[in-house]
């Protein structure tokens, strides 16, 4: 039982709870439930949002614990950091320290959730747990070969790693990062306590802040041009909050995706639009979003999705079903009330167009939230859900 | 510890907790937004008179009496027959086949399904079946799967496997009321150009799609509103000029066993009472104009000059009024996952794509469904069987229950299970199972 509570093995136990987890098994909520443990993903959400949901709390632990020992998450809990560690192990021959490479991972974490107080949090796609979750999202199956490569990051990293050993945990990772500023808290507060100075140290100004300054400039012409909201209006999961937060806020770890009973959520790979690359998209293929779920919103947590009773689904609006009639097969007299009897919301309605021989579906705005199920119905596919946009 | 300490720490502790609960974030549902559509209002007076008390001749004393001439009952009178006993078979039209022939709902549908190894083959065999093959050796249907057939060929055909089973027949008569001996049905009186009359049964078969023999014998039951239609043909569809300048493709309906004829459907106003006279009457009258109206469009469009109505539907096409609250209840699951049942007695199959749990499963991939005894015998009645479209199902279930070829299982299932209980002078509560198994398969049934 004490072996149990070494870090090893502890991080051991946890990397095999994230990665079954992971797997698209229908966990339902307990869907990836690593990316809760985060204390990168809690605070950038809890910050941005300004509101939390109950599950928010298993991240405090990890911060207090964190507070204490410094990168106790990392050693205790990281799945993906166990992962990269055993690659490292592999290569036997170099060790690298990088000391010369800044500590690129405290300033994501820094910037990020400075970000996240006017409701913008930068980096939360960087989260070493939304990489890793997300990875495991391929297997769900039905991705397109955009969406695969995205989400490779993580095999990119683990190939990284081989060759430098520990340089994602070491110097990169935001939740590390986030770890080392709550450290240099630490750090600072027993200083403060114990009535000492704090220790100085200089900038060095240099080759380094020219180039990167060169590169700053470069990125500032060219990636405006890319950061253009997508052109279609995107078909979201219920209550998903509204696009520029979304872009940001999402942290693509692909619970969503996993979670949802019928299949319909997939990563958006729309080269039109590159902030919302992989961002949740609701393409009604296979299924609908049933009346009496509401996993995605359960699952999610950074609160891109935001938590809702189902039973609100009713006011939560999606998009807008449009009927073409020339193949409706109610409008050439066949006879077939799919879509009306699918519709969970009462938002179809039959009406005689010109005489009572002539009945068509008809849909009420004010009810219809967009859900698919006639749409997926149709059996002849004259139905089509068009987004509308959410405010 | 100091009292203004104290009370500082409730004070942070509330002011914690309140701003914890503050922020909370979850949508709950807005129910003052949500708004029921309300239903009919019932214009009914209220007024009743009392009828006097009358003495009315006993027509017969039989052992089978099955009310309703549509599928379920002729099948049902059939099978009873067959099975030896004496059956009446009241009908209050001029033909038997209820809807599929005189409403000119002529689609025998739900004839196929896939079985467990995944093949679509046909499920639909018993006296149903016979049926269908009779039809087609007149050359009278169109179309393997779910075939369309020949109104007046379908009244012919049941009519002479009614004269074969040698079932007593008594058309222009309506049940109208049942005569109880607390949960017997004693027998039913009926009405017709003969006056009121009562015919005393042993077991009366309820096939009358509206449910009105268990409604009469004080059963529960559920009523459910649906549209409410009127279908007709159309002559001369194939001289219909596609030359002729100024044509445009209109819409005249589908193709019937008869070359020059084809059926047209109508979906019809949607959430009718079923129940109430003077609603049919009016939906009567609008869409016999409706239809005419039509028509006349249609022959002024060039190259449809010939076209005419060739009738309107005797029956008015309902689809839906009362269902039952048998011993049993089919569920959309059941039907959905090969559920099998040890008193199964008939199986049916599947004539559109339907969503199931959230995904779309397409008809040529739904599973054959068992129907099991229990979901014809009523809670309360004890002599009493109920086939056709009002058996016990679960609404989801409507559209694969109420239409032609489920009526027919059901029928024969009614019918054998009347016949056998009279023949082993059983109750049919207490009828074995096994032995109704064995009679429907000598009959031609399929049960899986």
């Amino acid at each position: 039982m004490k072996n149990l509570f070494r870090s090893s093995n502890l991080r051991t136990l946890s990397f095999l709870m994230a990665i079954v987890l992971a797997l698209p098994l229908s966990w339902k909520g307990l869907t990836g439930f690593h990316t809760w443990l985060s204390p990168f993903i809690m605070l950038n959400s809890v910050i941005a949002v300004k509101s939390f949901v109950w599950l928010n709390i298993v991240a405090f632990p990890v911060l207090l614990f964190v507070f204490f020992r410094k990168r106790w998450f990392c050693l205790n809990l990281c799945p993906a950091g166990w992962c990269f560690d055993r690659i490292s192990a592999l290569n036997k021959d170099k060790t690298y320290t990088y000391k010369r490479l800044p500590d690129i991972g405290k300033w994501l974490a820094i910037i990020s959730l400075a970000s996240a107080i006017i409701g913008l949090p930068l980096f939360l796609v960087f989260d070493p747990l939304a990489i890793f979750n997300g990875f495991f999202t391929i297997l769900s199956g039905g991705m397109n070969i955009f969406a695969i490569i995205s989400l490779s990051g993580f095999l990119l990293l683990l190939t990284i790693h081989f060759f430098y050993p520990g340089v994602w945990c070491a110097k990169l990772c935001p939740l590390g990062g986030l770890q080392l500023v709550i450290n240099d808290l630490t750090t600072r507060l027993k200083l403060f306590f114990n009535k000492q100075k704090p220790l100085p140290h200089g900038i060095d100004p240099g080759r380094r802040y020219f180039l990167m300054s060169g590169i700053g400039l470069i990125a500032g012409i060219t990636i405006p041009k890319f950061l253009k909201p997508p052109a279609e209006i995107i078909i979201r999961p219920p209550a998903t909050v509204a696009p520029p937060l979304l872009y940001s806020l999402c942290c693509r770890c692909g619970n969503c995706i996993k979670a949802c009973p019928t299949g319909i959520i997939k990563y958006s790979t729309d080269f039109t639009g590159i902030p919302a690359w992989m961002t949740p998209e609701i393409s009604y293929e296979s299924g609908y979003c049933l009346e009496t779920c509401n996993l995605c919103g359960q699952v999610c947590p950074t609160g891109a999705i935001t938590l809702f009773n189902f039973r609100a689904k009713g006011q939560l609006f999606m998009g807008i079903a449009k009927v073409q009639l020339e193949n409706c097969l109610l409008f050439n007299n066949i006879e077939c009330v799919k879509c009306k009897e699918s519709c969970k919301y009462k938002a179809i309605a039959f009406v005689a167009k010109e005489n009572i021989l002539n009945m068509v579906p008809m849909i009420d705005k004010d009810r219809c939230v967009g859900c698919g199920a006639c749409e997926v119905i149709c059996p002849t596919d004259c139905i089509h859900i068009a987004g509308v946009i959410i405010n | 510890m100091k009292r203004r300490d104290f009370v500082t720490r409730i004070l942070v502790t509330g002011g914690a907790l309140s701003l914890g609960i503050g922020c909370r974030r979850k949508i709950e549902p807005d129910f003052k937004k949500e708004s029921e559509i309300s239903g009919a209002v019932d214009q009914k007076t209220g007024r009743t008179i009392t009828e006097p008390e009358r003495q009315i001749p006993v027509l017969s004393e039989t052992d089978v009496l099955v009310i309703g001439g549509g599928p379920a009952g002729t099948a049902a009178a059939i099978a009873a027959s067959r099975t030896g006993a004496e059956t009446y078979l009241v009908e209050r039209y001029n033909h038997l086949g209820g809807l599929w022939t005189g409403g000119l709902v002529l689609p025998l549908l739900s004839t196929h399904a896939i079985d467990k190894q995944k093949n679509r083959k046909q499920v639909i065999f018993g006296i149903g079946g016979e049926m269908a093959r009779r039809l087609k050796d007149l050359g009278m249907s169109i179309h393997e799967i779910n075939p369309v057939v020949d109104p007046e060929a379908a009244k012919y055909v049941l009519e002479e496997m009614i004269r074969e089973a040698g079932v007593k027949m008594l058309y222009h008569t309506w049940g109208s009321n049942v005569i109880m001996d607390g949960n017997i049905i004693k027998g039913v009186s009926v009405e017709s150009k003969s006056g009121r009359m009562a015919i005393l049964a042993k077991i009366v078969i309820d096939c009358t799609g509206d449910g009105d023999i268990f409604h009469f014998a004080g059963d529960n039951y559920d009523v459910m509103n649906y549209a409410i239609g009127l279908v007709h043909r159309l002559g001369n569809v194939d001289r219909i000029n596609t030359s002729k300048t100024g044509y445009v493709k209109l819409n005249v309906g589908q193709p019937t066993p008869i070359p020059s004829v084809n059926w047209y459907n109508m979906w019809g106003k949607e959430n009718q009472d079923a129940l109430d006279v003077l609603n049919l009457s009016q939906l009567q009258m609008d869409y016999r104009r409706e239809i005419w109206e039509n028509v006349q469009k249609i022959r002024q469009t060039p190259g449809h000059e010939e076209v005419f109505l060739l009738d309107t539907a005797s029956q008015l096409g309902v689809r839906m009024s009362r269902i039952l609250d048998g011993e049993y209840r089919l569920t959309l699951e059941d039907t959905m996952t090969f559920k099998s049942f040890d008193d199964v007695i008939g199986i049916s199959g599947a004539w559109t794509t339907i969503l199931y749990k959230g995904k779309k499963i397409p008809v040529a991939e739904r599973p054959f469904w068992q129907i099991p005894y229990r979901s014809l015998l009523p809670r309360k009645t004890d002599n009493l069987l109920v086939a056709g479209r009002c058996f016990c199902f679960e609404r989801e279930l409507v559209e694969d229950t109420r239409i032609i070829g489920t009526c027919l299982v059901t029928g024969h299932g009614a019918g054998a299970a009347a016949g056998l209980a009279v023949k082993e002078r059983e109750n049919l509560r207490n009828l074995n199972t096994g032995k109704l198994k064995q009679l429907l398969k000598q009959q031609g049934a399929w049960l899986g």
